[in-house]
C-alpha cells in the first residue's frame, strides 16, 4: 500500500475516479480516525466511523485541497460527533458550544469516570486511557486531534470551529491533566 | 507543539487501542468502490471537456452572429474606411436623411429606448425586421451607453422574475449595478454577524454562562446548512458578492461534507 502521493493528491485522484487511491487513504487514516471516535463514543464508534467515511465518499466531488486532508477529515468527524451529541446527549453538545476552559476545569467528573476509580488499573497506558476518558469532552477531543491527527492548535481550531486561543487552551488543560496522572503513577 | 510530552504520547501509544473490524473495513471500501463505479469519471470528464466545449460554443455563436449580420446588412461589411471605426450617430442614420434629420432620428431612438423597457428586449427579431440598421446600432458607444444608464431600472426585475433567459441573471445585474451605483458594501456581512451573535447568546444561555465566549463553536447558521445556503443566495441576489464569497468559503470550511449546489460551486470557483 506504499504510495508516494500525499493525502491530498490521493483524495483528488479518488475524486477523479481512481478507487485504489481511496484504499491507500483509508489504510493511512482508518486507525487514527477510529481511535478519535472510539475514545469519545466507545459504544457508537463503528457507526460513527462508517458514517464519516460515507460522508467522505459522498463529498468527493466537492473536495478541494484548501487544507490538509487530515483537517478536512477530522472536521467531518467532528461535525458527525456533534450531531451525535446533539441527538443523544444535548448537555455534551452544550459543553462544546459555550463553556470556557476554566469552567470545564471546575466541572465535577462523573462518578463512573472518576480517575480514582479508573486508576486502579495496573498499567500506565491504561491509566492514561482512563484519565483521557475522564477529561471534559472538548479537551479530550483536542488531545485526540493532536495525537491522532498530528494537528497543532491552528488546525485543531480549524477542525473544531473554535478560535486558536480556545484550541490552545484546551490542549494545555488536557496535557496538564494527563501529565498529572502520569506523574502520580511514576 | 509546546504541550507535547513524549512520555505521555508514548504511554498513549502503548495503550491497547480499539480498531475497526475487518467487516467494517470491507463495507466501507466496497461502498467507496461502488460510488466510483456507479458514477464513472463523470465529473472529471465534464471538467476535461468544459474548456473545449465552451470555446466551441463561443466560436459557433460568433460565426452565427456574423453570418446573421452579413445577411441582414452586408453593406456594413464593405471594406470602406467608415466601417473601420465604430459607427457614429450620423452613420447610423438612414442614408436618405439630411444631417438635421439624422440628429432628430438619433434622439427619437434614445426616446424610444427609454420608453420601451423590458418588452423591447423580448422581441429582438421584430426590431431587426422593422428597422434593420438598428441591429448594428446597438454597439455604438455614446448613444447606447447613455440610453442604457438612463433606462428605467424597474424594467429589469419583471423580466428576470418571469424567467426570461435572455435577461441578465440577478447576480450579474447586481454586479453591474455595483460598478455604477457604489452600493453600501459595509452592510454586506451583517446577516452572518447578526446570526453569530444570536448563536453566541443562545449558547451562553444553554450553558448558563453569560458574556463573551471566544469558543462559540458553531453558530446558529452553522448548525443549519440549508439556512446558510439560503443566506448566501440572498447575499448574491443583493449583489453582495464579496460577502457571499466569504460566507461560502466559511460554509465549505464548516461543512466539508455538504454537497454544494451547482450555482454556488460555479460562483466560488469562478467558472
Amino acid at each position: 500500500m506504499d504510495d508516494p502521493r500525499t493525502d491530498e493528491a490521493l483524495m483528488l485522484a479518488y475524486r477523479d475516479g481512481e478507487a485504489a487511491a481511496f484504499e491507500v487513504l483509508y489504510a493511512r487514516w482508518r486507525g487514527r480516525l477510529y481511535r478519535y471516535l472510539a475514545h469519545q463514543s466507545a459504544t457508537r464508534a463503528d457507526e460513527l466511523f462508517q458514517e464519516v467515511w460515507m460522508r467522505v465518499v459522498g463529498a468527493r466531488d466537492d473536495y478541494q485541497p484548501t487544507t490538509r486532508f487530515s483537517t478536512w477529515l477530522f472536521r467531518i468527524a467532528h461535525n458527525r460527533l456533534m450531531d451525535h451529541y446533539r441527538a443523544q446527549a444535548r448537555g455534551m453538545a452544550a459543553l462544546y458550544d459555550a463553556v470556557d476552559d476554566e469552567t470545564l476545569e471546575n466541572l465535577p467528573t462523573p462518578a463512573h469516570e472518576s480517575p480514582d476509580t479508573l486508576l486502579e488499573r495496573k498499567e500506565l497506558a491504561r491509566h492514561i486511557l482512563a484519565a483521557l476518558a475522564a477529561l471534559p469532552a472538548p479537551q479530550r477531543e483536542a488531545f485526540l486531534l493532536a495525537e491522532e491527527g498530528g494537528m497543532g492548535p491552528d488546525e485543531i481550531a480549524h477542525a473544531t470551529g473554535v478560535g486558536r486561543e480556545t484550541a490552545k487552551s484546551r490542549l494545555r488543560y488536557a496535557y496538564a491533566r494527563l501529565r498529572g496522572i502520569l506523574a502520580g503513577q511514576r | 507543539m509546546e504541550e507535547h510530552d513524549p512520555l505521555l504520547t508514548q504511554a498513549y501509544r502503548d495503550a491497547a487501542h480499539p480498531a475497526p473490524g475487518v467487516a467494517l473495513d470491507a463495507r466501507i471500501l466496497a461502498h467507496a468502490r461502488q460510488a466510483v463505479q456507479a458514477a464513472p469519471p463523470r465529473f472529471a470528464g465534464w471538467r476535461r471537456w468544459l474548456l473545449p466545449a465552451s470555446s466551441m460554443a463561443v466560436v459557433v455563436l460568433a460565426s452565427t452572429l456574423v453570418l446573421t449580420m452579413w445577411r441582414t446588412a452586408p453593406e456594413q461589411f464593405a471594406p470602406t474606411p467608415q466601417t473601420a471605426r465604430a459607427p457614429t450617430a450620423e452613420s447610423l442614420a438612414p442614408p436618405t436623411a439630411a444631417p438635421g434629420e439624422a440628429a432628430t432620428a438619433s434622439e427619437q431612438r434614445a426616446d424610444t429606448a427609454r420608453s420601451e423597457p423590458a418588452g423591447s428586449a423580448r422581441k429582438p427579431a421584430e426590431r431587426v425586421e422593422a428597422s434593420p440598421p438598428r441591429v448594428v446600432l446597438v454597439p455604438s458607444e455614446p448613444v447606447s451607453d447613455s440610453v442604457l444608464s438612463s433606462a428605467p431600472v424597474a424594467s429589469l426585475p419583471p423580466a428576470a422574475e418571469a424567467g426570461d433567459s435572455r435577461m441578465p441573471a440577478p447576480p450579474m445585474a447586481g454586479r453591474d449595478s455595483e460598478n455604477t451605483e457604489a452600493p453600501p458594501r459595509l452592510a454586506a456581512p451583517v446577516p452572518f454577524a447578526a446570526a453569530k451573535s444570536r448563536a453566541t447568546q443562545r449558547a451562553g444561555e444553554i450553558a448558563g454562562v453569560h458574556g463573551t465566549v471566544e469558543s462559540s463553536v458553531d453558530s446558529e447558521v452553522d448548525s443549519n446548512p440549508q439556512q446558510a445556503i439560503r443566506r448566501i443566495r440572498d447575499l448574491l441576489r443583493d449583489g453582495q458578492h464579496d460577502a457571499a464569497r466569504r460566507a461560502l468559503q466559511a460554509f465549505v470550511q464548516h461543512y466539508p461534507d455538504q454537497h454544494l449546489p451547482e450555482d454556488l460551486r460555479a460562483f466560488i470557483t469562478g467558472k
